[in-house]
């Protein structure tokens, strides 16, 4: 007789709604402060510190 | 009654531990929600990220600080070229240029007050000033001030902008500073300079990447906690060490003694920029900024500056437009400078303010000698 498998999408045991509540909020924080990190870590890539030259 | 009572207080206690469950586990569920808002967020930013929106309230975000001069002067191209900006009657007055007019400038309300004073009209005031604002920034800025109504545009006549070579000029257009693209500066680069200009898609932020790299960030936290930040036009007073005082003094007499030995690429660009302008119904100003004593000491030097101004007053008069500068020999004292170049005087801001405003209502008059 084989386990059934648990779906991706749903808690090994109690509330399902809360823990999805809960899930995607940790993914929505989380992929907005990676797509602000990303394009932080693009801008020190790119060398963009020569707008911040202020000379003649 | 208490069975049922705490038959719900079970199932809250439940609910709250399954919803910090969810909130802290690492599950595939978490990484695709969290792959999803990425996205989300990245499309976000496209469709916020645009000329229109940043010519509108929006554009109050772009500026990173009150010092930003690049993301100032792009909201003010933004705001020149959209169409919905009805044309006006009032007259345009475009200040572009490096910070050496912006400095000696300083204060666009006592601007537009002497420019009242002096033509009895009120102005509509725009500052497209840069730091080291390169001869292409230039044209790209002067392209978008004048495209869709034309006004005086003021631009300032430096000795270091004659000793520029291909190289120098390449340089600071591939910086890519400002965000937006012009077709009077591509061209120039292709046909004056004999270069390839820089890619053009018609995508805002893969022509115009290190400008979005540099303010996507902050352009959204600006936005979501709702603080704009102010342009300041004089924002280039430097106290700068004695060391660097003589470092500073080397470069620019420097370049005042390489002044015109290879002009052609610089005359050239600007000859364009200025037949541009004017073939939109503008005017041009040069403005001359005047300079430290310290700086001209050596006799020999003196003479090569005030052999620049002549110079410069003659291909001012031979394109057709105003000569700007203060009377004498532009020479001031040194105590009225942050770091020889940069006039911090706020009396002397004021007497250069009266001297542009004479000269702008001269232009508007169609006068060319200064």
């Amino acid at each position: 007789m084989t386990k059934k498998s648990k779906k991706w999408w749903t808690p090994e045991k109690g509330p399902v709604l809360p823990w999805r509540i809960g899930q995607v909020a940790q993914g929505v924080i989380m992929g907005v402060l990676l797509a602000f990190a990303a394009v932080g870590l693009a801008a020190m890539y790119g060398n963009v510190s020569a707008f911040q030259y202020q000379g003649f | 009654m208490t069975a049922t009572s705490s038959k719900k207080q079970s199932r809250l206690v439940a609910a709250l531990g399954n919803l910090w469950a969810g909130f802290t586990q690492p599950s595939l569920f978490a990484l695709c929600t969290m792959a999803v808002m990425v996205i989300v967020t990245v499309i976000a930013v496209l469709v916020s990220v645009t000329p229109e929106k940043l010519s509108g309230p929006f554009g109050a975000y772009l500026v990173k600080t009150s010092n930003d001069a690049e993301g100032a002067a792009t909201k003010n191209a933004y705001i020149l070229v959209d169409p919905r900006k009805p044309v006006s009657t009032t007259p345009h007055l475009y200040v572009v240029g490096n910070s050496l007019i912006a400095q000696a400038i300083a204060d666009g309300p006592k601007l537009d007050k002497a420019l009242e004073a002096d033509t009895g009209q009120s102005w509509d005031t725009y500052f497209l000033t840069t730091g080291s604002q390169g001869p292409l920034d230039e044209a790209a800025l002067v392209d978008y001030a004048t495209m869709h109504q034309p006004g005086v545009v003021v631009l300032p006549i430096n000795f270091d902008r004659f000793d520029d070579d291909v190289q120098d000029i390449m340089k600071f257009y591939r910086m890519g500073r400002l965000g937006f693209r012009s077709d009077l500066a591509d061209n120039q680069v292709k046909h004056i300079l004999k270069q390839r200009p820089r890619r053009r898609t018609g995508i805002f932020i893969v022509d115009n990447r290190f400008f979005f790299l540099r303010n996507a960030s902050i352009i959204g936290l600006r936005f979501l906690t709702q603080q704009p930040a102010e342009q300041k036009i004089d924002a280039f007073v430097f106290k700068p060490t004695p060391e660097k005082l003589v470092t500073y003094k080397r470069d620019i007499v420097g370049a005042l003694r390489q002044n015109y030995q290879h002009p052609e690429l610089a005359t050239a660009l600007l000859k364009d920029t200025v037949k541009t302008v004017e073939a939109r119904g503008s005017k041009v100003v040069f403005f001359q900024v005047p300079i430290s004593q310290t700086l001209l000491d050596n006799p020999a030097d003196y003479k090569r500056f005030q052999l620049h101004m002549a110079k410069s007053e003659e291909f001012a008069k031979r394109l057709g437009s105003v000569y700007c500068k203060q009377p004498g020999d532009n020479v001031l004292p040194t105590r009225l400078f942050s770091d020889y170049y940069h006039i911090a005087d706020p009396v002397w801001q004021e007497k250069l303010r009266k001297v542009l405003a004479r000269c702008v209502a001269y232009a508007q008059r169609g006068k060319t000698a200064s």
